[in-house]
């Protein structure tokens, strides 16, 4: 069974507390809390009237690793999320040029993207987010083509 | 059980050996690779010129990939004649293999002008981890290297031996840079930071005299009279599809064109790559959509059909991503605008960044983007969406056309 974040742009107030629990607690090889802040992984955008969450979605057939020259971003097995290794990464931005999500961003010259807090027991910015617009839930009920499109991160559970 | 035949090991061909692993596990592949490395991404080249990566990162399997069970690899061998009745290939050491579903994903060669191809050790192109070593050899000792081509591939190069701590001279026959992937104003952009960080670039201005000098380099004469001395003279003026095995069934340097089952005009030859014509969706014309991302979709595509599963193509469309010395460049689909056919633009700027949309019948058909590239994946998807809807219509207004009749 997998654990998925479903995002749903209409209850996001815009407060941001998901950013900074995101920046604070990111998750690095290893796991655990309390890292050092780094730039955060997913960003609230407004887009002419409405509000948009920019996070990875975790494709099953990641356009950005298509196109990753490098071989950097590819899928971990265990917890099903799309990861980039940076150490791989040249800077070349055909990622950031094929995400329809506009999950990844720049940062250091490297690309940067949500990495499913995989080191945690649920993503951090959807423990945080106070409206509900972030949600930790199960993805087991929905269609592969649904889920897809209704902006989930899978994380591997129990 | 089918014998699929993969010949070419680069990125088409490595994607569908991927898929055609997932999609049919007990069939025999056999994969007929000029050359002898294991396949490497050739778009990293540039990025190992320039210091990125080391020669060991370009690899794109384990070692151990090819000992798969059902897997063979022909390495430094390759495919000199199809016979597509007989449904066999003849490789370079006369050996005769059948095929039940063949791919032809042998990729393309630089294009060198004749009179420079032959005899000269100072001439290259930039295609194969044997050419990058050559330049990079040069690039070390910051030896002055001209490059011929102001494409995308001549401006990374361009970019990559700067960053090596070489004398790069870019020499572009054209008026400007990226004459196919951007507009006067982004590639005048390009060109005025590329010489803020000291390339110098020569606008139509061709190689009309090519001497080889006392110490072993190139001494070239350019159109406008100057004369020049360097080390090496690379040529990135474009490539030419590798489909000479075809013999006389295909017009000598023409790409194969596929339908969106990536099936050739031969029965059970497949092509994908840069050795395929595609239909292009912002210029609704077939042509080699010769990046990565397309060569990787093709080979997958190309394998599921030969699976026998119906995947239809989505369509190419033309795009480019590149950091140049540290400007952000993107550009996708239609980069200028004919006079005529309802097109619109919106352009705007914003000193070190250029944002240009451009719309055909209120419809988004291409953008451009320099510094501030972070929506170009969602403007891709809205214009495939766009063109998907075009092409909806177009079949409906057949389909009503037919009935009619």
């Amino acid at each position: 069974m997998l654990t998925t974040i479903q995002v749903d742009p209409a209850r996001c107030d815009g407060c941001g507390r998901c950013t900074v629990a995101c920046a604070m607690g990111g998750a690095p090889a290893g796991g655990g809390t309390g890292a050092a802040p780094r730039p955060p992984r997913l960003w609230i955008r407004e887009a002419g009237t409405r509000r948009r969450i920019d996070v990875c979605r975790h494709c099953e057939t990641p356009v950005c690793a298509n196109a990753c020259v490098a071989g950097a971003i590819s899928i971990d097995e265990s917890s099903g999320t799309v990861r980039i290794a940076a150490d791989k990464c040249v800077g070349c931005y055909s990622c950031i040029m094929e995400c329809p999500f506009q999950a990844l961003r720049f940062s250091g010259g490297k690309a940067i993207k949500c990495d499913g807090c995989s080191g945690l027991s649920s993503p951090l910015c959807a423990r945080f987010c106070p409206t509900g617009a972030l949600q930790a839930a199960r993805s087991g009920g929905l269609a592969p083509r649904r889920r897809r499109h209704r902006a989930v991160i899978r994380k591997a559970g129990p | 059980m089918k014998h699929y035949l993969i010949a070419g090991n680069s990125t088409a061909g490595l994607a569908a050996v991927r898929a055609l692993r997932q999609h049919d596990p007990r069939a025999k592949i056999t994969v007929v690779s000029a050359e002898r490395h294991l396949p490497y991404s050739r778009v990293l080249l540039t990025h190992l010129i320039a210091g990125h990566v080391d020669a060991g990162q370009l690899a794109l399997v384990e070692p151990s990939f090819f000992e798969q069970p059902g897997l063979e690899l022909l390495a430094g061998r390759q495919v000199v004649q199809v016979d597509p009745k007989a449904k066999t290939v003849t490789l370079d050491d006369a050996v005769t293999l059948p095929y039940d579903k063949l791919l032809l994903a042998t990729g393309a060669g630089p294009v060198i002008p004749a009179g420079f191809s032959t005899g000269y050790p100072q001439v290259t192109g930039l295609r194969t981890l044997e050419d990058a070593a050559l330049i990079s050899r040069h690039a070390a000792a910051g030896a002055k290297i001209a490059v011929v081509g102001g494409g995308p591939v001549g401006v990374k190069l361009a970019c990559a031996l700067r960053e090596a701590g070489a004398s790069p001279e870019l020499i572009v026959s054209s008026p400007r840079l990226l004459s196919r992937v951007a507009d006067d104003e982004a590639a005048a952009m390009v060109r005025r930071h590329m010489s803020q960080c000291g390339i110098r670039i020569r606008t139509t201005t061709v190689i009309v005299h090519l001497e080889q000098s006392r110490d072993g380099g190139a001494l070239i004469t350019l159109s406008d009279g100057t004369s020049l001395p360097c080390r090496l003279v690379v040529f990135c003026k474009g490539v030419r599809p590798h489909t000479s095995m075809l013999g006389g069934l295909q017009p000598p340097g023409a790409a194969l064109r596929v339908d969106r089952w990536m099936r050739t005009s031969f029965e059970d030859i497949y092509a994908a790559g840069d050795v395929a014509e595609t239909y292009e969706i912002s210029s609704r014309s077939f042509c080699t959509a010769a990046t990565w991302p397309h060569a990787v979709e093709q080979g997958r595509v190309a394998a599921m059909n030969m699976a026998g599963l119906a995947m239809a193509y989505r369509g190419s469309l033309n795009r480019n991503a590149m950091d140049i010395l540290g400007l952000p460049f993107i550009s996708i689909g239609l980069v200028k605008a004919p006079s005529r056919g309802g097109y619109d633009l919106r352009i705007q700027r914003n000193g070190n960044s250029y944002r240009k949309l451009v719309y055909r019948r209120g419809r988004l058909v291409g953008i451009q983007l320099i510094g501030d590239v972070r929506e170009a994946g969602f403007r891709q998807a809205q214009i495939r969406r766009a063109a998907a809807r075009d092409i909806e219509i177009e079949s409906t207004m057949c389909c009503e056309e037919e009935k009619h009749e």
